[in-house]
Formats: C-alpha cells, sequence, structure tokens
C-alpha cells in the first residue's frame, strides 16, 4: 500500500513546485529581465513570506510579498535561510511516470530497469526544479543586492507603498 | 567480483554514473556582473568579443535595457542604444533609440547568456531512453527472453524468480493440457505447525490454478526425500558427491559437485537444436549395501520457451481459432508431445557395466520450465555393488542447465503426506473465494499478471523437520502480444508439429541469433550471491 502511495506522492509534489512567477524569466531572458528575482524567506521569528526580491541594505531584505501584493521587510539578522530563483526551471516530472511505464516493456528485468528509471528520472526532476537557485550557501547578502529588481537600494522618489 | 556482477548493484551503478552527470551540473551567480561607474563598465567589456545586454538601473527606480549595440561616449557622458525603459512598477514606458545621462544611472548590470543549461539532464534521460527503447526492443523482438511462463512459488515472498522455489505446470498452455506437476522444495524445519507459500504470476499470462498442495515427508538428519520422474518417493540417506565429471569443454567437477546454483550449460548446435551432446560423471567410494539413485538438480534453458513462444507466433491472428482446436482435438496434443517434445528428449541416464563394456540405460529427467531448479532421482539398476560407478547423461545441446549431481543410498520408498491450504491471503487479507476455488476439484482459481496469493498450510506435528514437495494443478493462457501478429506463419506451426526434426534443423540460426543475446544477458542477470544448504534454507 504504502509503495504504492510513493509515485503519486512524489508527482504530486513535484507537481507543486512547477508554479514558478510569471516574472521571473527564461535561461534564454535572463539579461532582458526587468524584475527582481523570485525569493523565500524562512524568518527566525517572523513569518515566513516569498515574493519579488526588491532591494536589500546592510541590516534589512525588501521582498514584495506574493500573496499580499505588498512590500515586507525582514532584517538580514533575522532570516533563518533564503532561497532564490532567478530563472523559470525546466519541468521533468512527466519522465517519472512515462520512463517507469516504458519499463512494462522489458518483462522480468523490469525488475532491475524500473528502479534505475525511479532513480534517474526522479533525480533529474528534482535537479531540474533546484536549478537556478541559490541559498544563503551560494552567496552572500551583498552579491544578492545583484538579483533585487533596485541593486542599487530603494530609491529615494519610490514609496514601497506603491510598488506593484 | 561476484558483487559487480550483480545486475541490482549494476543498475544503481549506472543510475549513480547518470545521477553524478546531472548533479554536476551548477551554475555560479558569476553570469551576472554589476558596475558602480561607467569606467568599470567599460574596462569589463571592452576586451569582448559580443557586447552583452546592458541594463542601467536609474537613480529614480527606472530601468533601461539595451540591446548589444549600445555605446558609451564619455564626452557627452551618455550611454546610447536601442532598447526599452521600464519605470520602478516595471511598466513599459518607452521603446526604441534611447540615450541615458550617465549621471542619472545608479548601477549598470551585464548578464552572460546562460547556455546548454539543460545539457547534463537531456544527456541523462537520452542514456536512459536509449538503453529502456534498447531493451524494450530485444524484449518484444525476443519476448521469450524477457518474460516468464507459469505460476511461481516462494517461500520467502520478497524474493524474485531468480529464487523461484518452485514453478508449476509450465507444459499447460491451454485448458485440455491441464496437469498436476510436482516439484521439489528442499527440506524445512517447521517450528510452528504452519507454514507460508507465495504464489506469484510475473507474466503476461492469465493462471487458472486447479490445486495447490504440499507433499511432505517427516525426515531424520541425514536423511532427504527425493522424488522421481513418475512420481515415486525416495528416502535416502545423505546423497554423495561425485569424484570427477567431464563434458565436451572439459572438467566440470566443480559445476556439478555443490548444490551452488553455479550451473553446467551449453550453447546450442548453430545447424541443429537437436543435436545431442554427452557428460561422464564418476562415483568413489560407494559403501553402501543399499539400492542407488543419481539426484540430479536441473532445470531448462530458454529454447523450450522459445518454442512455444514461436508457435504462438506463428498462429497469429489465428492463435483464437488454433486453440479452439486444440480443446477438441487430442491428436495435436499429441503431436506435441509425440514430436518436438521427443525430439528433444530427456537428460538419458545411463549406467557402465563393467562386466558388459556397454553403458546400459536406466531413465530420463525430464521438467519443463527455465525458472525454478528440479531435484529429481533415478533409481540405478546397476547389478553388481561396486564401491566406483561411472555415470553417462545424454542431453540435448543448449537445452539444460545442471546445478548438482550426487548418488543416493536409498533407504524404502515412501509415501509424503498430502496438505491442503487452511487459509489463502490475497495482498494481506483473507481470500476466502480463492480458498474455495483450490479445494474444489471443479474451480479454479484464476490469477492475472502482478497477483500475488499467499497460501498458509497446517503441519500435524510441530517442531518437525519435513521434505516438502509442492504439487500445484492447472494449466495458462498465453496473452498475445501485437508484434507476435506478424509472425504469423502456418507452414511454419505445421512443420514444428509435424517435422520437428526438420523444424530444429531450420530454426538453428534464428534461436542462435536469439541465443548469444538474450539467453546469455537472462542469466546473467542471475543473482549468485544467495546459497543454500541441503537442509535449511
Amino acid at each position: 500500500m504504502k509503495t504504492k502511495l510513493i509515485l503519486p506522492i512524489v508527482l504530486l509534489l513535484f507537481m507543486g513546485s512547477c508554479i514558478t512567477p510569471d516574472y521571473l524569466p527564461s535561461t534564454s531572458t535572463i539579461d532582458i529581465n526587468e524584475h527582481g528575482s523570485y525569493i523565500k524567506l524562512t524568518n527566525k521569528t517572523k513569518p515566513n513570506f516569498n515574493g519579488e526580491l526588491i532591494a536589500i541594505d546592510t541590516t534589512l531584505l525588501i521582498v514584495l510579498n506574493e500573496e499580499t501584493g505588498k512590500c515586507d521587510t525582514a532584517f538580514i539578522s533575522e532570516i533563518e535561510y533564503f532561497k532564490l530563483r532567478y530563472a523559470k526551471p525546466k519541468h521533468y516530472a512527466w519522465t517519472i511516470p512515462v520512463f517507469s511505464l516504458l519499463t512494462i516493456t522489458h518483462g522480468f528485468y523490469a525488475l532491475y530497469s524500473m528502479p534505475v528509471n525511479l532513480i534517474v528520472t526522479i533525480s533529474v526532476t528534482v535537479s531540474g526544479e533546484k536549478a537556478f537557485q541559490y541559498s544563503e550557501d551560494d552567496m552572500t547578502y551583498e552579491k544578492l543586492k545583484m538579483f533585487a529588481r533596485f541593486p542599487q537600494g530603494i530609491p529615494p522618489n519610490v514609496n514601497l507603498d506603491t510598488l506593484k | 567480483m561476484n558483487t559487480m556482477k550483480n545486475p541490482t548493484i549494476q543498475g544503481l551503478l549506472l543510475a549513480i554514473i547518470i545521477f553524478g552527470a546531472i548533479a554536476c551540473n551548477t551554475y555560479f551567480h558569476s553570469f551576472r556582473s554589476n558596475y558602480d561607474n561607467a569606467n568599470s563598465l567599460i574596462h569589463e567589456t571592452k576586451n569582448l568579443q559580443t557586447k552583452p545586454f546592458l541594463k542601467a538601473h536609474l537613480k529614480n527606480g527606472d530601468v533601461c535595457i539595451l540591446q548589444d549595440t549600445w555605446v558609451i561616449d564619455t564626452a557627452v557622458n551618455t550611454v546610447s542604444g536601442t532598447g526599452s525603459q521600464f519605470d520602478f512598477n516595471r511598466r513599459l514606458v518607452y521603446q526604441g533609440a534611447l540615450t541615458i545621462q550617465i549621471d542619472s544611472v545608479a548601477i549598470f548590470e551585464t548578464n552572460t547568456k546562460l547556455q546548454n543549461t539543460e545539457a547534463e539532464r537531456i544527456r541523462a534521460l537520452s542514456i536512459l531512453a536509449g538503453l529502456d527503447l534498447g531493451l524494450g526492443l530485444v524484449c518484444i523482438s525476443n519476448p521469450k527472453a524477457c518474460f516468464g511462463s507459469c505460476p511461481t512459488f516462494y517461500f520467502d515472498e520478497r524474493d524474485n524468480f531468480h529464487y523461484a522455489d518452485a514453478e508449476g505446470f509450465s507444459n499447460a498452455i491451454s485448458p485440455s493440457m491441464e496437469y498436476f506437476d510436482i516439484d521439489a522444495l528442499n527440506t524445512k524445519t517447521i517450528t510452528g505447525n504452519t507454514l507460508d507459500l507465495t504464489m506469484k504470476n510475473e507474466a503476461l499470462e492469465t493462471h487458472c490454478v486447479k490445486s495447490v498442495n504440499l507433499l511432505s515427508y517427516p525426515i531424520q538428519d541425514g536423511e532427504r526425500v527425493f522424488q522421481s520422474p513418475n512420481n515415486t518417493f525416495y528416502l535416502c540417506e545423505k546423497p554423495l558427491e561425485l569424484v570427477k565429471a567431464h563434458g565436451p569443454e572439459g572438467n566440470i567437477t566443480e559445476l556439478l559437485q555443490k548444490e551452488d546454483r553455479l550451473e553446467r550449460f551449453s550453447l546450442s548446435d548453430e545447424h541443429n537444436l537437436s543435436s545431442k551432446e554427452e557428460l561422464i560423471l564418476d562415483f568413489d567410494n560407494l559403501n553402501s549395501s543399499k539400492d542407488l539413485g543419481l539426484v540430479l538438480n536441473f532445470r531448462q534453458s530458454l529454447m523450450t520457451t522459445y518454442f512455444i513462444y514461436s508457435a504462438i507466433g506463428y498462429m497469429g491472428d489465428q492463435v483464437g481459432d488454433i486453440f479452439a482446436k486444440l480443446e477438441t482435438d487430442k491428436s495435436a496434443i499429441k503431436k506435441l508431445n509425440g514430436g518436438l517434445k521427443k525430439e528433444l528428449g530427456n537428460v538419458d541416464i545411463y549406467v557402465w557395466n563393467e562386466s558388459t563394456k556397454s553403458w546400459v540405460y536406466q531413465d530420463g529427467f525430464y521438467e519443463t520450465g527455465p525458472i525454478a531448479i528440479n531435484r529429481q532421482i533415478i533409481p540405478l539398476q546397476a547389478k553388481e555393488k561396486s564401491q566406483k560407478l561411472k555415470v553417462k547423461l545424454v542431453l540435448n545441446k543448449g537445452l539444460w542447465r545442471l546445478d548438482y549431481a550426487a548418488i543416493a543410498p536409498i533407504k524404502k520408498e515412501v509415501e509424503p503426506l498430502e496438505i491442503q491450504p487452511i487459509q489463502i491471503l490475497n495482498k494481506g487479507k483473507k481470500d476466502h473465494k480463492a480458498l474455495t476455488a483450490v479445494l474444489d476439484t471443479a474451480k479454479h482459481l484464476i490469477s492475472m499478471p502482478g497477483d500475488e496469493y499467499n497460501f498458509q498450510f497446517r503441519f500435524p506435528h510441530a517442531n518437525t523437520r519435513y521434505e516438502l514437495f509442492l504439487y500445484s494443478k492447472g494449466y495458462y493462457i498465453e496473452w498475445m502480444r501485437e508484434s507476435w501478429l506478424q509472425d504469423k506463419n502456418l507452414l511454419k506451426l505445421r512443420q514444428l508439429l509435424e517435422n520437428p526434426k526438420k523444424y530444429l534443423r531450420v530454426e538453428a540460426a534464428n534461436y542462435k541469433r536469439y541465443e548469444t543475446t538474450m539467453e546469455q544477458q537472462f542469466w546473467n542477470s542471475k543473482v549468485d550471491t544467495k546459497s543454500f544448504s541441503y537442509y535449511e534454507n
């Protein structure tokens, strides 16, 4: 019973992770994208939030919250970790059922080929979903600025409440 | 060395290599650069053959994105080019020729194009797809090698077909060919008084199972019970191993001396599939005054499976009509058994008679099926009692796989106790219908591909060591594969049935092609690290 549930659960997880914001560029349009990258913040005490990275200064990080449509701020010292996505990933979840079904033609050998297919297709899917992402392990907050809508910081004439 | 031959390990290694190729795929943030001033931008981009697109983040929050034709005019302190300008909310405010005062720019940004980002993943999937399709094509073109036949039985339900303890009624490919089959299951100590046995359908077939019973006989230390080809059971003393064995290839003693699943087999004759070969076995120190029997552990190669599948393929779209005819015309079945089966022959046993200087025929072993190993005995009719014994096996080349040969002193003929199942579990739940079906001689338990039934048997005594045999009765219906329809050849079918001698010569080249690829791959995938002893699994 448990083993039968694994595949649908894995697929559902991957389907869930397929949703990426429209403003994220594909890898081929990364140099002409006008928006900041998509960031997910896990905070130490405040609720977690995610959205477009607007700006970073020495102490604060500003995000246009995807859910509320308003800007939220987080003190860098209060951030436990972040995940930044700078381009839309390619989705390979379809390969899991398709390749697994292919092994039906292998008869006895499916005993071996199906696990190999599952390992490879799940790995490819996970690696595809995790591509174009950074976390605090990959870069400093100083470098992270480059992926904000305003890498120079919030312009003086811009009111955060008016940002969309 | 053996570990590397394990197909599971090989598969995992392949997966790790492919996964490794994917995991190495990492991109660093160096594709993006920011410049606080025009000078550093000019300096960093002056040697580039192709200019990158330029993003100018203005101090008022706007961003201008210029195509790769932008230029910086240091005299008038501007950057100009063709592009788009977006306001701080990233609404497009202008598109076309742009001239931007450098003083109004907070930060310049360039990006290196990300290229071949998916190459590793696509490569991994391509390799996998290639392997899958290759194996798929081989299996579709030679289904005999990839798809099994008949129900398989396991003491340990986690085992796969390589460790099947028995396979039932392999010859019964239609209702009228239904028969009972008895397979040796080795010895087992029943500590409680129940025993579980799992029956699996691991092939594209419908299995119609009439009976599944255990035959058991309690034994003492050192005793064994062996079954003869005509299903007579003999209580024997511990078998005596052979001292020497040789075949056309040379010394094969090590292959036949132990029950270790290291099997002796040969490839078929490329000109005639019914060519025979001889093996000579020598035994010594036969001190027993009792009658002796030759014990042989054997199973078939995939040759007979190939013939069954070929025959069905030759029937093409008339398979239903022909099988219907088989049901009403018993002569066709007689033709099958008397023709091809007779031509392929048994593993015939001869004993050397020193006084007449001649080989004396004893009997022959025969059991269809390439999966489970059969353990049988043939009582020898040696007139003279001697310390030494020379035995000759005459067998069809490429048809048999032999694991073990020994001489067992026979104590007496015995009658094992037949035990019916008391309960059947289907997916862990009691299946009363299944139990009723196998207990009622007028009914069949229908098992479809992927089905597993766990049979529970109750023994009269606990903590007793038993020699066990499986009694199974039924038949199975092979599922027609679409690809087989193209093989329709009624003339060839007629030849197979009526002139098997010629068929086995004509078909030799086709079988040889199949044998050298799939036969080898199939058996190479055998997991040979698991060993078993005479007395306990």
